[in-house]
Formats: structure tokens, sequence, C-alpha cells
């Protein structure tokens, strides 16, 4: 089947079987490998991107059901302001360990902060928990938040 | 004599493909029945047996239905076959338990019976394997209460077509009532563990029934319980592929779409999509109208319950928002039946135990439900199922966390693992 | 010494590359990634300065998220005397002129400290001999800072940049013989320094093993036998070669080293999607071999059975144990246990390879690049000489990138299609297919006397062997706390075959030894009726060093002194004893040696009258010597070590069926999550001991402490992870 979605603004054609995930689109037809892999069950976040700006799982997303939908990933999401700041405190805390969940933390972390621009603990525990990091930076993203946060706000 | 008569006449339009083989017509009737999903167990040899089920009066196991002499049934006659099928007598004479949808299998044309027999000693490879003693407690075990059992509640064999409806009407009623024994899972059950009906004519006929821990919905034409608001394509198409814009198939009717309904012919799809639509609904409902009210509210991260906090962190980046998630490959939650059920055992189901892969002629989906067991208490899978059957315009009950720690109890999680039936 | 003397021979440059820069404006005082441009001059394997002065550092070790790749070169950069933000990071190959290019066991601190100085220094010297020759003047009247050389008596000064060819003459000086900064001077060492890789991490810049692409390339998936070493007998692989996409797909016969190329069908296709659709079609009959008694069931009965009986083998007898019991006033009994683990890296195993005209091309998250070089060429048939391993950022190693059976499955696949070909293994392959922390069982019996002195500690350690030989991780040594400290002591060991493969876990053996020792020091502190923390200063003692006993695992001995510092840290810190804490919460205290690091934690946390927990903080005092070389990331380390403890406690565990792991994916498994993670306060205890190393030894001992934080909280003691699967609620 064929497809045109919109990603990143730019509209992108695609000829692809509908079941096919947004993910294996982006990844290695698109060839934009910031989103990743990490579990295929929309269980550890690492492939979240954004949907007309919400988060969802692209690994759960086929690709027939993108529609109009405009699609955000990592690579773009620093074009908005608060992706941008959301970015430069992820670098200003030092987060990342191994830092490949960290995509999908960003893109998690920028949309909870435009929906709630002064974020509690708790929300941001309800929104991240759905993004592991196995290296367990939770400390530091956290604070990276409420660094952004605060960021915004200035 | 004269009813069977126009049976034959009435079907004579659908026999399955023109000019086929015999046992080929038998092999497309056992798909029909679905015996392999009973008669086998996963790994093992097709109809063989082995399978373990539960019923009111204990464990039973499923017997060896192939052509091996001593431990299947290759020293069947077809009167044997035939009385077994449509009677639920088995060849020494002993009463079989009504697990074997005999009931239903009772509609089955003489022809039809003809054919299977022929498909099950020529086709089917003999497989020696001892059958396994049923778990009976002994005060339940005499099997003459059976023979009763079968004077009140099996019907005598042979299908009556309906004159006053159409032949593919009529095809619908005799694979859904009779080989596709819907009935089994999707009627309710009166005290004896009978089907209440079997048969179009009753209104309780698949008016959605509890078995086995998983609600089977009504087939009925309710608009927000049954199929009131699926088109007669959508209902082929959800029994060719397990999916459809309003639901994907779970629980138990994962077996009849590993191995049975997408076998079937279009004509006979349509038929039964035809025989299921004309069923009218139970009662008078309100058909689903979306609420727009849930997913802005959830969208704006204004999650004024529990229940609304956990979907967003454990549903919604695939259900979404609007609760209408990906059909046909994700199921949506706004206005499926199986959400609006009053009875919410399927929806707590498949929160605890998630979704086996669902296999459509060897082909495995592409995604399924994960299991949430392990990571929400009894307290959350209350919580947020009381949000999914309350949201975006659904209008079932809550459910209480007793009702999850019965079903986390008594039913078991899905696994990753990819179940081909095969009936060779 | 392992930077030997030939691997700083000097050369000029050649080759070179593009300079690449981050997209993200840098923070000041920054080192960036980069590759030596052609005109740079080279003075060692390590480093390359280019005329403008921009020094080129290669990080020879690979990077797994421990921060080794701008650690080392910090440790050059400091002694080389250079700017910090005048420096560029170039990730090395595997290349025979690093020594231990690995990543694994806490070590590239210890192992690199003084050797990365020094490949430093000899730059540094060679940078002021060649001022010297250039001026005419004594190399002792020069002296360096930040890449310029001085020589004071004439105010001349000389740029690095300027000097990079004429140093690169220079001989290279006698390694051992060169002066090593004063650490009061360190410029570098010890400032938080940033990770130069966040700014292309946070925008999505390819960088992992998955996000490797070569023209040509073939993605594949690659299915074995789920009873680990399992034989193929037969396949449908002629229906799949017919499936969508796919471009090749082929049986594999393999060894018998689970270790190496196993048995299995190899998918390929034009997309990944596409080879891993057609594999779920896939229908295989294997022969699993003989599988009796491998479930996780069959286990626990049989290390019962197992300790009913005397152990197979001593590990340790010091006194008379039974005496000791005799004389005690009470005997405490108890039974721990911990379950079978899976790495679960979040990048699921992956490698791109290309064999071509006899040579082989890798690119490989691995943790251990060398052995796999090997492997590939064993199995392969091809010399190492032929084959190029470049070492690709991994998405978490954890230990199972010491293992490299990824990486001869890529290159034998890609051997038999004739193209490049990018391996990728899904969550369930990952988790089915690992080598696991091997589970343990321990029947322990110790007795206090009337003071609540620990006077006898008896263990009977049930675990598993793999061929007759204890399976790899598995094992105890004689030096296990409280060995040493204790009159009476008996350690002994017992075994039980396993057919799935075991191997190292961030902080191998002691992330399930501490569990289960010191949730039971803590169980015998209370049947003694003291503190934990009294009981603790009162079985260390007076500060001693206590020597290991002699073994190819003897280390420089345990000091009860470090311990004893890093104990009473974490107690001031947390404010242990002296809050009042409402009911159903709870402190508890655990400690733990390895990986050369003194670790003390206590863990607050609450259970509610439901039984869920809330780990409401923790608190981390560590020694590791003299020297926190980068304190940013080594807060960083500690805090996710000491968060990957709690989580292991909580929510990981395998079970295995009839040789085959149940669970396989993050529904079953159950990693930390952002609801459960607690604040976490890191202090660091300097001493005077050579710096070590941080990637391990602040793990294990955060599962006892938050056990016994628990039974602090509801009197209920865990003695069996992960705590998932227990029971707290107060009707239990």
């Amino acid at each position: 089947m064929h497809y045109t979605i919109e990603i990143n603004g730019a509209q992108q054609s695609v000829d692809i079987d509908g079941e096919t995930p947004l993910l294996w689109v982006l990844r290695d037809v698109v060839d934009l490998k910031g989103t990743k892999f990490g579990c295929g069950a929309a269980q550890c976040g690492a492939c979240t991107v954004h949907m007309d700006g919400h988060p969802i799982r692209a690994c759960q997303t086929p690709i027939a059901s993108v529609g109009n939908g405009r699609i955000t990933t990592i690579e773009a999401v620093g074009e908005s302001r608060l992706g941008k700041l959301v970015q430069e405190a992820w670098i200003e805390l030092d987060v990342p360990q191994c830092g490949y969940c960290q995509a999908g933390q960003i893109m998690s972390a920028t949309a909870l902060l435009t929906r709630t621009p002064n974020p509690t603990d708790h929300d941001i525990n309800e929104a991240m928990n759905g993004n592991l990091c196995r290296c367990a930076t939770y400390t530091r993203i956290r604070a990276a938040i409420k660094h952004a946060a605060e960021a915004g706000r200035a | 004599m004269k009813r069977l008569i126009l049976a034959a006449a009435l079907l004579a339009g659908f026999s399955f493909v023109a000019g086929a083989m015999a046992n080929e017509k038998g092999e497309y009737l056992a798909r029909a029945g679905d015996c392999v999903a009973c008669h086998s167990v996963p790994g093992g040899r097709a109809f063989a047996g082995g399978l373990k089920m539960a019923s009111p009066v204990g464990t039973l196991y499923t017997t060896n239905i192939t052509p091996d002499p001593e431990t299947g049934i290759g020293s069947y006659t077809l009167e044997d076959f035939d009385r077994s099928i449509r009677r639920g007598i088995a060849r020494d004479g002993h009463r079989l338990y009504p697990a074997m949808p005999y009931p239903s299998y009772a509609k089955l044309t003489g022809s039809d019976i003809a054919d299977l027999y022929d498909y099950f000693m020529h086709d089917v490879p003999a497989v020696r394997q001892a059958n396994r003693a049923n778990e009976i407690p002994p005060f339940l075990s005499p099997r003459w209460p059976l023979a009763v059992w079968n004077v009140v509640y099996t019907p005598s064999p042979g299908f009556t077509p309906d004159p006053s409806k159409d032949a593919q009407w009529n095809r619908g009623a005799y694979l859904v009532e009779g080989l596709g024994h819907c009935g089994a899972c999707h009627s309710p059950r009166g005290t004896a563990w009978q089907e209440k009906s079997l048969d179009a004519r009753d209104s309780s006929f698949l008016a959605g029934a509890n078995l086995d821990d998983w609600y089977a919905p009504s087939l009925r034409a309710n608009q927000a319980t049954g199929l009131g608001s699926w088109s007669q394509g959508e209902i082929a198409e959800f029994l060719k592929t397990g999916h459809n814009r309003h639901a994907v198939a779970y629980g138990s009717m994962g077996d009849v779409i590993n191995n049975s309904t997408p076998y079937l012919t279009d004509s006979d799809l349509a038929a039964i999509a035809a025989f299921l639509a004309s069923l009218p609904a139970t009662e008078a409902e309100t058909a689903w109208v979306e609420d727009t009210s849930t997913a802005q509210a959830l969208l704006s991260g204004k999650t004024d319950t529990a229940g609304a906090a956990l979907y967003v962190s454990a549903c919604q980046t695939c259900h979404r928002a609007n609760g209408a998630a990906a059909p046909p490959y994700v199921p949506p939650l706004a206005g499926n039946p199986t959400v609006l059920d009053k009875d919410p055992a399927s929806l707590i189901n498949i929160v605890l135990n998630g979704s086996w892969p669902l296999v459509a002629k060897g082909r495995p989906d592409a995604y399924r439900m994960p299991q949430f067991r392990e990571q929400l208490k009894d307290r959350q899978i209350a919580e947020v199922v009381s949000f999914i059957r309350g949201a975006w315009g659904n209008k079932a009950g809550a459910v209480s966390p007793q009702e999850v720690a019965a079903l986390r109890k008594s039913t078991q999680p899905s696994s990753d693992n990819i179940v081909v039936l095969k009936m060779r | 010494m392992l930077a030997r003397r030939n691997f700083l021979k000097a050369s000029l440059a050649a080759g070179g590359g593009l300079l690449l820069t981050a997209t993200i404006k840098a923070p000041a005082k920054a080192a960036s990634l980069g590759k030596a441009g052609r005109d740079a001059a080279t003075l060692n394997a390590y480093v390359r300065i280019a005329p403008d002065g921009l020094v080129t550092i290669t990080a020879k070790n690979p990077e797994i998220g421990q921060g080794v790749k701008i650690m080392l070169p910090m440790l050059i950069a400091e002694e080389l005397d250079v700017s910090w933000d005048r420096v560029q990071i170039d990730q090395a190959d595997l290349d025979s002129r690093y020594p231990a290019q690995t990543a694994g066991g806490s070590t590239a601190t210890p192992v690199n400290w003084l050797p990365m100085r020094r490949v430093g220094a000899a730059g540094r010297h060679m940078m002021i001999a060649a001022a010297a020759a250039e001026w005419g003047v004594p190399v002792s009247e020069c002296e360096t800072l930040t890449g310029l050389v001085l020589h004071n008596p004439s105010g001349r000064s000389l740029g690095y940049g300027a000097l990079a060819t004429k140093a690169a003459a220079q001989p290279v000086p006698d390694l051992n013989t060169l002066k090593l900064k004063d650490p009061k001077n360190f410029r570098i060492i010890g400032q938080p320094t940033r990770n130069i890789e966040v700014p292309r991490i946070v925008t999505g810049q390819p960088m992992f093993g998955i996000d490797v692409s070569v023209p040509g390339m073939l993605y594949a998936v690659f299915q074995k036998c789920d009873v680990h070493g399992g034989k193929l007998v037969s396949s449908n692989v002629d229906v799949i070669r017919a499936l969508p996409g796919v471009r090749a797909a082929f049986e594999v016969k393999g060894g018998n080293d689970l270790r190496g190329l196993l048995d299995g069908v190899a998918v390929v296709a034009d997309s990944w999607w596409q080879a891993n659709r057609a594999r779920q079609q896939l229908d295989i009959v294997w022969d699993e071999g003989d599988i009796t008694g491998q479930s996780t069931a069959d286990f626990a009965a049989t290390a019962s059975r197992l300790a009913s009986g005397k152990p197979a083998m001593a590990l340790r007898r010091d006194g008379d144990v039974n005496a000791g019991l005799a004389k005690a006033k009470t005997v405490v009994e108890a039974a721990y246990s911990y379950p079978f683990l899976s790495h679960i890296n979040l990048e699921p195993q992956n490698c791109t390879a290309h064999v071509q005209d006899g040579k082989v091309e890798i690119w490989a998250p691995t943790q251990n690049p060398a052995p796999g070089s090997k492997l590939v060429s064993n199995t392969l048939g091809i010399p190492e000489s032929a084959i190029k391993v470049h070492m690709v950022r991994a998405g978490g190693g954890f230990g199972r990138r010491l293992s490299n059976d990824y990486m001869v499955e890529a290159a034998w696949i890609s051997k038999v299609v004739g193209a490049p070909v990018k391996l990728l293994w899904t969550r369930e392959d990952d988790m089915r297919h690992d080598f696991y922390r091997p589970a343990g069982f321990h029947f322990f019996k110790a007795g206090l006397d009337g003071n609540g002195k620990l006077i006898a500690f008896a263990d009977h350690f049930v675990t598993f062997s793999q061929n007759g030989e204890v399976a790899a991780s598995a094992e105890m040594t004689a030096a296990e706390f409280p060995a040493r400290l204790v009159e009476h002591l008996d350690y002994g060991m017992s075994m039980i075959p396993l057919r799935a493969p075991t191997g190292p876990l961030r902080a191998p053996r002691s992330n399930g030894l501490g569990f289960a020792f010191q949730s039971f020091l803590d169980e015998l502190a209370h049947k003694a009726g003291v503190d934990p923390l009294q009981f603790a200063l009162g079985l260390l003692g007076e500060p001693r060093l206590l020597p290991d006993p002699p073994g190819p695992r003897a280390g420089p001995g345990f000091h009860t002194g470090r311990m004893r510092g890093v104990i009473e840290l974490a107690a001031e810190k947390s404010g242990w004893g002296k809050k009042s804490l409402p009911k159903g919460t709870g402190m508890g205290l655990a400690y733990y040696y390895s990986h050369l690091g003194y670790f003390a934690e206590v863990v607050q946390a609450t259970v509610n009258a439901a039984g869920e927990i809330t780990v409401d903080k923790i608190w981390v005092a560590g020694d590791i010597g003299s020297q926190i070389i980068n304190p940013l990331n080594a807060e960083n380390q500690a805090q996710g070590a000491a968060l990957d403890g709690i989580g292991t406690a909580l929510g990981h565990g395998l079970h295995l069926q009839g040789g085959k792991i149940v669970q396989g994916n993050f529904d079953t498994v159950l990693p930390l999550r952002m609801r459960q993670s607690p604040p976490v306060e890191v202090h660091f205890r300097v001493t005077d001991f050579p710096p070590t190393g941080l990637g391990e030894p602040a793990l294990p001992p955060a599962l006892p402490a938050l056990a016994n934080a628990i039974f602090a909280a509801t009197g209920k003691r865990i003695r069996s992870l992960p705590i998932k699967d227990l029971d707290l609620s107060a009707s239990a």
C-alpha cells in the first residue's frame, strides 16, 4: 500500500504493508534512527514519538493508522521551544548514561511540559512511567524536567 | 423424511466447491467444526486428543479421534461415528459429556456426517495415543444421568431449514447452529449446563455467556453490546482475519480464527454474517455515541481519577486518548461491545493476562496486548477498567477489585508463543 | 605494565578525517567528538595534535554508558597538560596497539589510572623536549601550562600545535620514570565533566550498534532453539523463502559451545520488519535434548534436598562450626534464594557484519571485542588479521556484551548471503538467549552468644554446574563476608547441573551473595537485639586489613576500616537511628565490598496495608580511593547502580520451564520505572588508596538494604526475590 504521512513537517511517501509499525518506517525507510527499538510491545517507551504533539509508541502504531497525524521525532523535537529547552536541560544536567532510552524520555518529557508547564513529582511519575531507563538515570531525568520547566518560565 | 429432503434441496446450492472430492469436503467440514481445536494439544499430533477441559463435573480430557483402531476411532462404522457426533453416544455405548457439542452437531445432515467420516477415516493420519482418564469425583462419575440429559437437551438429528428465509440465511443458520457450534460459548447455559437454546427461534440463542472466565459477547443485533453496529461485511471480515474496525478476537475465539473460519469460503462467511445479522436484539440499547470530553481531558493532562491516570501511563500510547486505537490492528476501546458488556470478565481477563498471538491461516498478527497482571494490582486494574468502561461515551458499570482478584486467581497469563493448530 | 613502550612509538600522522561537531552549542570547557585532521601529528597511539593545537585523544575502551569514553581521555589530557576544551575524542577500533579493550568488572579505573596518565605525561615530556631543542635550552628550564611550553628564564613560549611535528620525532621517554602530577595540581581530573556524547544523544543522531547502516545492507533475524543448545532437525524454510521481502532463509548448523554459533534458522530480508514477520511463520522441529529437572520448581526442590545433606565441597572452614553452634545462646537458621536474571540491555543484541573476499568487517556494540574477533575467526575460518571490528556505542552492557554470540551470528549470515547484514534480535530473543545471572540458594545457620556476638556462621550454598564445572559467575569464594571475622565458620557448596548458559551480570556473584548474606546478617542483628549499625561495626572490629586467601581470585584484601568508614557515613547522612518514622516505614542498612569498592547504603521504604512498596529514599556512601575522576559521572553511576539494585530486587526474575525461559518482555520482567524511583543521595569518602572503579560496587548493597528496610517497616523478612512475587499485605 501507498501511504503519505507527515514526518517532522515534511510529507513522506512510502510503499509498504499497512501493518508495518511506524517505528520501522522511521528507522529503516525514512532513515530517522533516533527513535529506538527496545521491546516491540509498548512496554519500554524507547520508540516514543509525537502524533499531533501527543506521545505514542511508534512500535505499536501501524503505518495505516497514521493518516493525517503529524509525526514529530527526536530529530525535530528541538525545533519547538520546549523541545529545545528539554534537550538543553539534558545536556546541562548530564542526564544520560548509555543514552539509548533518552530519545523516548525527551519526547515524553516535552509532551508533559507542553500540557503541564509546571509539573509536580506526581505529574512526572505519571507521564514518564512508560519510559524505561535501564541505567536508571531517573534521578536526573526528574531534575532535568524541572530544570527545563524553570527555563520555560523565564 | 420430508424435512431432510427439503434440507438437502436448500443446502445443495452451497456445496462448497463444485466437483470437489468428498474427502476435501470432509476436511472443509472438519475446519468449519474446528474439531482440531479441542481434539489436539499445542505441539501435539492433530486430532490425537488430550486437551484438558474444565466442566461442572470435573476435568475432562478430549479423546483421540484419529483412525487408530485401538486408541482412536479406527474401528468406528459410519453409524458409530454418526451416533457419537449427533447423539453423544460413543461406540461402546457410553455417553459423552456435553463438552462435546453434540447438541449442536445434531443439526448436521447425514451427507455431511458421511463426508466427515470419510475424511477422518482416510485423510487423518492414525496416531496411537491412549486417551487420558477424566478427573471426575466418584459421586459425579455415573454417566447414566447423561442419557436423561440427552433426552431432554439434545434435539433429534438433522437440520430443518426455515422456509420463510432465503437459502443464504439457511446456510448461515446451518453453519452457526450446527458445525460452528457458536452457541457452545456464546449462548447462555442453564442449570444443567445445557445451552438454553440451540437455534434462532429462541431469543437467548447467542445472547452472550460467561464461560471459563471469558464473557463471549452477544452475537445478536444489540446496538451496544452485540453486533448491531457491525455490517455483514465487517462480521465476515472478523471471521476471516480475526480483526475488523470494531474489535479483535480474543480468548477461545483465537482457536476459531487459528484453524476454522479463515478457511471458510467467502460465500459461507457471508451466509454466517447474514444469519447473525438477522438475530434480533434482546433489548433496545442505545447505540454508542462518542463523547469527546474524555479525550480532551486526557490530552490536557486533566486526569481526575486514578483510573484515568493509569490509562494515560499504561494504555493511552497504543489505544490513544480517544480510545479509538488503530483498528483493525489494535482494537478500539471506545464503543467496543466487549468493553460495553454488562459482564466485564473478558475486559478484565485481557488486561490481566494479555492476548495470545492471533494466527490466521498460519500467519500471526503483528500486534499483541501485553499482560498487566504483574504490573498492576487488583485495585489498579479495577480502576483502569472502570475508567475504560465509562470513558468516551461508554456506559458500562464500574468493576471491583474483588472481581479482578477472582479472575487473577482463576486465569493464567498469555504467552507470546505462537501456536498454529495444524490438521496435518 | 599495560601501556608498553612500543605503543607510544611516535610517527607522523597519516590519514585523518572530517571534524564532526555537535549540532547543539556545547557548554564551555567541554571536549568534543572528532577525528584528527590530516595535518595532525601523531604523538603516540593515543594522542594526535593539529597545528592549531587541537588535541585528538583516542578512547580505547568500549563505551556502554559507564562514561569511559571521556574518563580515559581525561587521564591523558591531565598529564599532557592541555585545556579540556581543546580536546576532541575519537573512538578506537579493536586494535592490537591498545591493551585491555574491554568493559567489565569496574576495571577501567584501576587498570588504566597510571598507564593512561603516563601516556599523557610522555606526550608532555616530548613537547618539552621539542621546545627545548628549538630554543637550545635545557629541558629542566622548561615547563608546561595548558597547551603551551614555557621557558621562564627567557619568557619564551610555544604552543603544542606549533611543536607537534617536532615533538613526534622526539624519543619516547621511559614510562616508568616519568614524573606524574601531584593530584593537588589536577585541573581536569576531579572536575565535574560532561559526557560529550549528550548533544548527539538528545538530538537522536545515529550512534548505537542498532543504528549502523552500510550500503547494500540486508536485515536478518536468527531463530534458535529456546532450550539452549537444542539441535535443529527440520524446518519449513522453503515456505519462508517465498514470503514478502525475504531474500534468503536458511538453516544453520552450529556447534556445541553455547557462547558460539548455535543451530538455528536465519531469515534475511529487505527490511527488519519483513524478516521478523517471515520468521514468525517458521515451523521448526528441534531436538531439545535432555531437559529433565531443568525447571525453576525442580531447582528449588533439588536445592532443598541437597541442603538436607552435607555440602559436596568445602569452601572454607574456620574453627569448628558445630562446636560454635552448640555453644551459642541463640541459633538462627534461614534459607535465602535469588532467581535467574537476564541483563535486559535496552538495546537488544545486534551486530552488522560484512564478509567479502575473505575479509570481515564488523560493527558491534560489544563490551569485549577481542574474543569476538577470535570467535568469528575460528568459526568462519578467516584469520584474525582479516577481521576488522569497529566498537559501536552500546545501549547498555551490564555484562551481557562480554559474550559475542550475536557477532558470530551476523558474520555467519553475511558470509552465507554474500552481502552486508544487520542482525537484530527481538526483546524475546534477548531475554531467552542470554547468559543468565545464575540463581542461588543459601542455607544459613548461625550462632549468637549471650552478648549478641556472632560466634558461628555456616552457609551451605547450592549453586549450578555446567559440564561438571561450577557454572560461570555461579561461584563463591572463601573470602565471602563475614569470613575472617567469625571464629567458627563453615562455607560449603553443592551444585545442580544446568543447561542454560550463565555469565556475569553487573557486580557478578556479589549481586546475589550480597542480598543473601546482608539480609541474613540483618536478621541476626535483630535476633541479637542489637541495632544493625552497631552489629555491623561490632563485627568489623578495629580498622585493619584482612588479606585474601591465596588463589586465583585473591585481591588486595578487605579493609575493615574502609568499610566502617562508609557505614558510618551512610548512617550519618541518612540520620540512622535518629528519626522517628511513621508506622509502615522503615530503614534498612547494608554494606558490601566488591570490585575494589566499599559501599554502604541505607534505604527508607514504606509498605502500606495492601502490601504496596514505596521506596522513599536511598543514601549511598562509597569509598573508591583517593580520587573521584569525574564527580559528575560518578554520581550518575552510583545513583544508577543503587537504583538498578532496587529494580532488580523488586521486579527482575526469570523462570525456567522445561529448559526454556518463560519470560520474554517487560510485561513479566519489570525493570524499575519512574514511579518507583526514589531520590538517591551519593556521598564519597576519599581515602588514601588507589582510585578504583564505579560501574558495579554501588549495586550489591541496594538489594539487601531494601529488604532490610521492608523488614523494619513490616516485620516481614524477604528471603527470596523478586519482591513482586511476594505478598506483603497486612493480611498475608
